[in-house]
């Protein structure tokens, strides 16, 4: 059956439009290339329409094959392509329009799609949709339909989408759109012959074409109207009245700013009001958009079986369980722990053994006639401390590289989500969850990330939770120390400590809460991305970075403390027990002894950890100085404090007041000393208070 | 047959009640698929109706900013919360649409 060869009817107003500005279909310029492609004056112009990478191309290139021509948009820099082809002997002309999501002249893509449909009219449109993301192809199906032409569907990408067990039925989805609905694969040219022959259907009869619309709510409908009525009045208008003032109704920008500015101010002043009573209107009209892709979708996609709920569905089912989400999140956590010693233990002592004693003997043959202050710096300050830090690595390393497989497997969002909605039901404002978002890793972006907060007084309150946060910093201060102290319990004790500090950042966040929000709240989304396996790149990128920054923190700053530390407990008379440090610690004693720490090098070695985390184990290295064959530096600690005491320790570590980095930012952020140091004395209050409880109940229970 | 208030409002108000949502969970309760609920929400977001609060362009006080005036940043532990991760929360013309 041949296709009438002739000039379509739905085009009563084709003399007024050729005298109004628009854009050219061809418009010869220097960066045109290929041979020059005229349009058939009289055929029929179908334009293709659709989101980029959707094979609109390749469908454009099937049809036209050497009949195109390549140059740009009149005064863009976007591509035009026309082309002109014979379809059973009539001769047609093709127009691809740029990739588009959506007619919202978001983008000059946009711009130059919706402008070509609306002032050159195409007798057809085809829209290339994507099976696989059938959503947002049909939000621009949707708006191609508040449009005059009428338009036809080529069902694309269905493998992709099969692929992912999404089956789309393209006779239902046609039977619901009221639209002809064409199945493609267009990379093998298979139904591409079959859209044309629907477009060209649909165009020769366009009265015919009645698809099954979004609609308006009908409270919008009067002011719809009557929005059309004021722009039918003037000639202001560059486009169609109902769809400008759809468009005005939207907010659309440009579509404002143009009858804006050709309007007259009266004119403008009265549909200005209007838009103003319905500043909202937006969200009803795109949800009228959204609720028709939701009864499409409903319609044409057969949604997996039951039985064939895709791997992350079912994983999630648990993963992100309100009540098992949270054992697994603790079973996986338990798990790392576990695995980090279990692995990096014997590094660790190879690395304190072996490369740790070699470079001190190296350096006391080395150091041999230098001044006994010289050696005294090098071998019992800076290896003794910063090198005791260095033989963190490997535990550092085994945990990065599990949190980076965790990461990159897509669980970790899962636990974060398990986390937050744990906080929330314990009752913790929603954006207090964003310290322990950023805070995990450093608790400098999380005092950071309080800057959402539009109140100063909830901001300055949300600060105070940041440093609650357990930082990998005190983590791994943690897992140098908990071996030695629980040996074959370090795993559990470890997950109890964190446990804890963020039971205490819940308690205080709850309190936060009462104060800062009385008890307004507000929710996240949280996309969850799909499960997949890691990719060893990523992880080990991960792990490197992370290990190379811990580095260049113990060659600097670390560094720096150590010899500090090592002068301040040399100095004035060169022996340790006189030292400044050991007058200072020792004053502190009274203080550690309700917490059942004595020794006053403990004491010491919690105050360094103000200048960086990891200083605790630096100190500990300095004042405990080499140790002895068989011991380690961990065990040598272990022995001068009881179980209860060395839990305490652990305890205040973690919560103790936040490092220098951490203390400078919330003097920075809140721009107050007072707050800085109400943060400082609320820490110190938590960590002494924790430990005083942890070892006098270690007491009354007599271990 | 149409709901009391359309799908957007829907979706602010489920919000409004606090906590925190995962895409299919919100999904789930709107009876409409992931994918429109992630549209939805990147169109709440254009609107101003809600703010990515890290990751994404607006993270400004939040994400990525934030990280990237920090020394420490690449030490940061968990790289999905801070690019990757998308968050929206409710803005104050959000809240007042679902009041």
């Amino acid at each position: 059956m041949a296709i009438p060869l002739r000039i379509p009817v739905r085009r009563p107003d084709r003399e007024a439009r050729l005298n109004q500005p628009k854009l050219h279909l061809v418009q010869p310029s220097c960066h045109d290339s290929g041979p020059q492609i005229d349009p058939a004056p009289d055929a029929l112009t179908i334009a293709l329409v659709g989101q980029p990478n959707v094979g609109k191309s390749t469908v454009f290139n099937m049809l036209t094959g050497l009949n195109q021509h390549v140059g740009n948009w009149p005064g863009k820099t976007v591509e035009q392509k026309t082309g002109v082809f014979d379809h059973q002997g009539s001769t047609i002309n093709l127009v691809d329009l740029p990739g588009t999501y959506s007619l919202s002249a978001n983008s000059e893509e946009e711009r130059i799609a919706r402008d070509y449909l609306i002032t050159e009219r195409p007798d057809v449109a085809i829209v290339v949709v994507n099976a696989a993301a059938l959503e947002r192809s049909l939000y621009l199906v949707a708006e191609m339909l508040a449009l005059d032409a009428p338009l036809v569907v080529g069902l694309n990408m269905c493998d992709v989408a099969e692929q992912h067990g999404i089956h789309v039925e393209a006779h239902v989805l046609a039977a619901a759109l009221a639209v002809p609905v064409v199945r493609l694969v267009a990379a093998r040219n298979e139904g591409v012959r079959e859209l044309v022959a629907a477009a060209l259907q649909v165009a020769a009869d366009p009265a015919s074409f009645r698809p099954n619309r979004p609609s308006i709510r009908a409270e919008h409908q009067p002011v719809l109207d009557q929005l059309v009525s004021l722009l039918g009045d003037c000639a202001c208008d560059p486009y169609r009245p109902d769809w400008s003032a759809l468009k005005l109704l939207e907010g659309d920008v440009e579509v404002t700013q143009q009858i804006r500015a050709s309007a007259p101010p009266e004119l403008w002043k009265e549909i200005h009001e209007i838009l103003m009573q319905h500043e909202d209107a937006y969200l009803d009209i795109a949800g009228g958009r959204y609720e028709w892709i939701g009864r499409m979708v409903r319609a044409a996609v057969i949604q997996p079986r039951v039985g064939a709920v895709t791997l992350t569905d079912r994983i999630d089912s648990i993963a992100t369980h309100p009540i098992m989400g949270l054992v697994l999140l603790l079973g996986i956590f338990g798990l790392a722990f576990a695995l980090t010693y279990a692995l990096a233990a014997p590094f660790s002592e190879w690395l304190s053994g072996v490369v740790l004693g070699g470079l001190t003997s190296l350096a006391q043959g080395l150091l041999a006639g230098a001044p006994a202050l010289l050696s005294g710096l090098v071998i019992d300050g800076l290896i003794a401390g910063a090198g005791t830090v260095l033989t963190f690595l490997p535990i550092l390393a085994v945990f990065f590289a599990l949190l980076g497989v965790l990461e990159d497997v897509g669980y970790l969002a899962r636990g974060a989500y398990v986390m937050d909605r744990f906080m929330h039901l314990m009752g913790l404002h929603g954006k207090s969850f964003l310290p322990l978002f950023l805070g995990f890793g450093c608790n400098v972006p999380a005092v950071m990330g309080a800057r959402i907060l539009e109140e100063r007084r909830a901001r300055l309150l949300t600060i105070l939770l940041a440093p609650l946060v357990p930082c990998t910093a005190r983590l791994a201060v943690l897992a140098f120390l908990a071996p030695a102290f629980f040996g074959a319990s370090a795993a559990p004790v470890t997950l109890g400590l964190v446990a804890l500090n963020l039971v205490i950042l819940a308690a205080v966040g709850i309190i936060v809460n009462k104060a800062a929000f009385k008890g307004e709240q507000t929710a996240f989304i949280m996309e969850l991305p799909l499960y997949h396996v890691p990719n060893a790149r990523t992880v080990g990128l991960y792990v490197w970075t992370n290990t190379m920054s811990f580095l260049k923190k113990a060659g600097t700053l670390i560094l720096l403390a150590s010899g500090v530390v090592w002068a301040l407990s040399n100095l004035p008379g060169g022996d340790v027990e006189t030292s400044i440090l050991a007058t200072a610690g020792r004053a502190l004693a009274p203080v550690g002894s309700l917490m059942g720490i004595t020794d006053w090098r403990m004491l010491v070695a919690l105050i360094s950890s103000f200048f960086a985390k990891e200083n605790t184990i630096a100190t500990l290295g300095v004042l405990f100085g080499a140790p002895e064959a068989g011991a380690t530096l961990a065990t040598q600690v272990a022995a001068v404090m009881a179980p209860g005491a060395r839990l305490a320790f652990l305890a205040v570590a973690m919560l103790f007041i936040p490092c220098l980095a951490t203390v400078v930012t919330i003097k920075q952020e809140t721009g107050s000393w007072k707050w800085t140091a109400a943060s400082i004395g609320l820490l110190l209050v938590i960590s002494y208070g924790a430990g005083v409880l942890i070892y006098q109940a270690f007491r009354l229970l007599g271990m | 047959m149409a709901e009391e208030v359309s799908l957007p409002v829907r979706l602010l108000r489920l919000l409004s009640a606090g906590g925190i949502l995962s895409t299919s969970e919100l999904a789930q309760k709107l009876g409409v698929s992931d994918s429109l609920v992630s549209m939805m929400a990147e169109d709440l977001v254009r609107r101003g109706y809600l703010a990515a609060l890290s990751g994404g362009d607006e993270c400004g006080a939040g994400g990525r900013a934030a990280c990237s005036g920090c020394s420490l940043a690449a030490a940061c532990s968990v790289p999905a919360v801070r690019d990757r991760l998308p968050l929206l929360a409710l803005t104050s013309r959000g809240r007042q649409m679902a009041a």
